[in-house]
């Protein structure tokens, strides 16, 4: 069918990759939905001491569980009102976004180096280490992650170090994968083949041919599991053992307001929201990343 | 029905496929008719939309791609006004077609059995049994030997060849009327493109019916047809009786093609086969004038106005060309020489 | 076919293997297993009698195989909170885990294979768009924030469910969403995708100029090839499920495995949370074994 429909798009091919890439990104309803979410809640971590109206931690316990603006108690002193410690609920969140990002980007750089590693490895020798790289992928993907990384943490104490490390060690899987699969593709190339043979050693190979091609599919990969490690740190936090009190986790701070779920169902919703927006915007421009730089993809 | 009505009417038929940057045309209106028991060739390079216009006639067209045609009838039937129920029902029992991909054109979940009875279940009310009997006798006409044995196959088991013998048998379930062949040899080994293209004039003959064959082998084209048609970019360029367009080529795009074929006896070992220069135009967007005078030896300024006329060769009212210069001035001049 | 099932077989023993090794190993990330075992009340003696008990002095590889000689006699060790067999303890729990489990993957099928239909069939469509805003959310969406919304609107607002316990079916239905919209949008988006390539492959052109029926094409042609890839995920999505059970079970205070694995973690009980890691291990590896075996029986290019 191919040869009969021409070769795609003609106009396509006079305009430079980085151009065609821009143009289709915003053409993009998702990946520009994400993106723009994405940036706020960015905005929002690197910018919050001169966002937030008060100190996240400062308790007033003559001013607790205060609700937010829209509610007929509230006020504009606490526009999203205070917790069960009176501390300001809109301050707390903005914090938030500094965790959940950096949790979320620390335990994906980390899983990403190793992941990346394993997958490189077993794609560019095959063979025997290929086998033994796969026998640990699939061991690991056997592996109970939110139980064990509870058990390490209960274990060896929790703080957003430790959380960071657990989740970094734990989330590697999808990149060996996909970077395994990737490598065996490029490999098969002829232009490797012809590297191999002229002699060129190793590192350069894979520095020069292999990790560039390997980008696209990286940063996708790397965008899942950063959102990945943000969900699992929420969850850890809410199950008591991640980032310890009083930080401002989102997940935490839903596991604070479990209590109070008849009569301030709020102090649930409002960190759930941010928490669900920053890990669809992740996910939107993760697939907008993906369709736009592989239009063959999705279809 | 009158008899002298053609099986199958194209009248200006139209393939558009829109594009990110503007709308493909494929195929720009090309008429043309087959009647019963007749072989047409349709003759091009790749990317002429010779397998679209196929697609077309069958309704089989891919999602994105438009059909319109001023008239499209078979058998008496108007299949611009047939609904999906419609054309499903003439699909398969009155028209079928055999694909270029016999590797990929079975499905590889279930038996060979299984996809041949289930072409005659869907169109005739016959039993389990029958439908068996049935896909035995053709697969031992198509010559597989124990044919019944092969039913409980799946096509990974089974070589190209082979496979693309299944597809013709699987054509043949129902008894049609016609047959659309695109390229059905194309992706085999030379000995069996051979065999192949004996087993199917061997059965269009025997079960009487109309074929469209499309090639770009111009040999097999004089070994079987009965009409040829030439395309070039969407368009026929040429088209008559099958000894007519071989004895008589008149339009230079049809001349260079002959040029082409290796005749054994003339063209020596070793020497460099003609070609011609230059390549297909992009069919995006509107063309005007003979989309050929890119590569045309012949070409000059009245080349670029449209329309181009259609002329007839005289005396042959069925041997047309498409082509501003006459026969006359086109037979006198050895376009070719020298253009390799 | 059987030189694969068993080479099949012989993998996941390995796999098992593997990770029981694994789990064992969680004992001694704690430095010293046999203080932590010996609890906080514990004395220096106690200590001592526990590594005594274990062979903590022993070399690892000697104490593993010591440990999993016991468990393949299905001696799990004894929980240090309920001091009852940790065999015990789990024969009670996993079946409710497993219940709740099996009714949220075949929520999420339910769920996920006709949309993921649907969308292939009428792709970039408003049906497309739906189905994909359906998974983008259901991925986005922290199962524990998820369970509380729920018990927000179901339980407090309008109480139809109840919010905790396992006792009666209706208190599984809300952790049944909540497991099943969990693994619904993988296996969706692999339907929608898988479907979408097997329509445009050759052989569904073939079925469709042979005059096949839509219906059949879809449901027949088509489905059984796309359906491949599907089962081997559906099967990982329920051993995920199964370990993501240990929140959801936390939410609404069901009396399973993941409840008991999360408390279990509080109480430092670590005989019982190792066993737990092995059972979810050894389900999910069970599982996609039984996919890789049905996928074997369902491929003819496999099966021979």
């Amino acid at each position: 069918m191919a040869a009969e429909t021409g070769s795609g798009d003609p106009l396509a091919r006079e305009l430079s990759r980085g151009r065609v890439l821009w143009l289709r990104g915003l053409g993009h309803q998702g990946f520009l939905m994400g993106a723009v979410v994405l940036g706020v809640i960015v905005m929002m971590a690197v910018f919050a001491p001169l966002l937030a109206p008060m100190d996240p931690f400062e308790q007033n316990l003559s001013a607790r569980l205060i609700p937010p603006v829209w509610d007929d108690r509230g006020s504009w002193a606490h526009p999203l009102g205070t917790d069960h410690l009176g501390r300001d609920y809109l301050s707390r969140l903005i914090y938030g976004a500094q965790i959940s990002l950096l949790i979320g980007i620390g335990a994906a750089f980390i899983s990403g180096i190793i992941g990346t590693l394993m997958g490189v490895a077993a794609g560019y020798f095959g063979g025997r280490v290929d086998m033994v790289i796969s026998f640990i992928i699939t061991a690991r993907l056997a592996t109970p992650v939110i139980l064990v990384a509870l058990a390490i943490v209960a274990m060896i104490g929790a703080s957003l170090e430790i959380v960071i490390a657990v989740l970094g060690l734990l989330l590697w899987d999808r990149y060996a994968l996909v970077m395994r699969a990737t490598t065996q593709q490029i490999c098969a190339n002829d232009y490797i083949t012809a590297a191999k043979a002229q002699g060129c050693s190793l590192a350069r190979i894979v520095v020069s041919e292999i990790l560039p091609n390997l980008a696209n599919n990286l940063i996708v990969v790397a965008t899942l599991e950063v959102a990945n490690a943000i969900i699992l740190e929420a969850a850890l936090s809410f199950l008591g053992l991640g980032v310890p009190p009083p930080l401002p986790s989102w997940g935490l701070m839903v596991s604070e307001g479990k209590s109070y779920i008849l009569f301030d169902p709020w102090l649930i919703t409002i960190p759930g929201v941010m928490l669900f927006l920053l890990v669809l915007a992740i996910n939107l421009v993760g697939d907008g990343i993906r369709d736009v730089t592989s239009p063959e993809g999705r279809n | 029905m009158s008899s002298s009505e053609p099986l199958l009417d194209v009248r200006d038929l139209h393939v558009d496929i829109p594009l990110m940057t503007g709308v493909l045309h494929a195929v720009r209106g090309i008429s043309f008719s087959v009647g019963r028991g007749e072989t047409l060739c349709l003759v091009g390079e790749s990317g002429c939309g010779k397998s679209l216009t196929a697609l077309a006639v069958m309704g089989l067209l891919p999602r994105r791609a438009r059909r319109r045609a001023a008239q499209l009838r078979f058998a008496g039937q108007d299949m611009l006004q047939l609904d999906t129920r419609g054309l499903e029902k003439l699909r398969g029992d009155r028209m079928a077609m055999i694909f270029q991909e016999p590797m990929t054109s079975l499905n590889p979940a279930f038996t060979i059995g299984d996809q041949l009875a289930e072409v005659l279940r869907q169109h005739r009310p016959v039993s389990r049994r029958e439908a068996r009997d049935r896909a035995v006798f053709l697969l031992e006409k198509v010559g597989i030997t124990a044919a019944a044995s092969r039913l409980g196959q799946y096509p990974h088991q089974l070589s190209g060849g082979l496979r693309q013998r299944v597809m013709i048998a699987m054509a043949l379930m129902c008894g049609p009327e016609l047959i659309l062949a695109d390229e059905p040899t194309t992706a085999l080994d030379v000995t069996v493109q051979a065999q192949l293209l004996h087993l199917l004039v061997d059965l269009q003959r025997e079960f009487g019916m109309a074929m469209i064959f499309i090639t770009h082998d111009l040999g097999v084209v004089s070994r079987i047809a009965d009409k040829v048609a030439v395309m070039y970019a969407g368009k026929v360029v040429e088209a008559g009786g099958c000894q007519r367009i071989f004895r008589d080529p008149l339009h230079p795009y049809t001349r260079g093609l002959m040029r082409c074929i290796p005749v054994p006896g003339r063209t020596k070992p070793g020497e460099k086969l003609a070609a011609i220069p230059g390549i297909v135009p992009a069919l995006v967007g509107e063309m005007t004038g003979c989309a050929f005078r890119y590569r045309c030896p012949m070409a000059h300024d009245a080349c670029a106005d449209d329309p181009v006329p259609v002329r007839g060769a005289a005396g042959e009212a069925d041997h047309r060309y498409r082509c501003v210069l006459t026969p006359e001035r086109l037979r006198e001049e050895a376009v070719w020489e020298g253009a390799a | 076919m059987l030189s694969y099932a068993l080479k099949r077989t012989g993998v996941a023993v390995l796999l098992a293997l593997c990770v029981s090794f694994g789990s064992y190993m969680l004992v001694f990330l704690a430095g010293d297993p046999a203080i932590l075992l010996a609890g906080e009340t514990g004395t220096a003696a106690d200590a001592e009698r526990i590594r005594q008990i274990y062979g903590f002095d022993d070399p690892i590889v000697f104490q593993y195989a010591n440990w999993l000689g016991r468990v393949l006699q299905g001696d799990l060790g004894r929980s240090l909170y309920f001091n009852q067999p940790v065999t015990t303890i789990l024969l009670g729990r996993i079946p409710v885990t497993l219940g709740l489990g099996t009714a949220a993957i075949l929520f999420a099928l339910a769920l996920a294979i006709p949309l993921g239909i649907a969308a292939a069939r009428w792709r970039n469509t408003i049906v497309d768009r739906g189905a994909l805003l359906i998974a983008v959310v259901g991925q986005a969406m922290p199962s524990f924030w998820f369970s509380l919304i729920l018990v927000i609107w179901f339980s407090v607002k309008y109480p139809l469910f109840p919010t905790s316990g396992s006792e009666t079916w209706r208190h599984f239905v809300l952790p049944t969403i909540v497991l099943g919209y969990f693994a619904a949008p993988a296996i969706m988006r692999l339907t929608r995708s898988g479907m979408a390539t097997v329509l445009d492959s050759d052989y569904i052109r073939t079925a469709r100029a042979m005059g096949i029926s839509a219906r059949k094409i879809m449901f027949k042609h088509a489905l059984r090839n796309a359906i491949l890839p599907v089962v081997s995920l559906s099967a990982a999505q329920f051993g995920y499920l199964l370990a993501g059970s240990v929140v959801v079970e936390s939410v609404f205070a069901i009396h399973g495995a993941g409840r008991l694995a999360w408390e279990s973690v509080l109480r430092s009980d670590l005989p019982t949370v190792q066993a737990l890691v092995l059972a979810f291990s050894l389900m999910y590896i069970l599982l996609t074994l039984a996919a890789d075996l049905v996928n074997a029986w369902l491929d003819p290019r496999l099966r021979s």
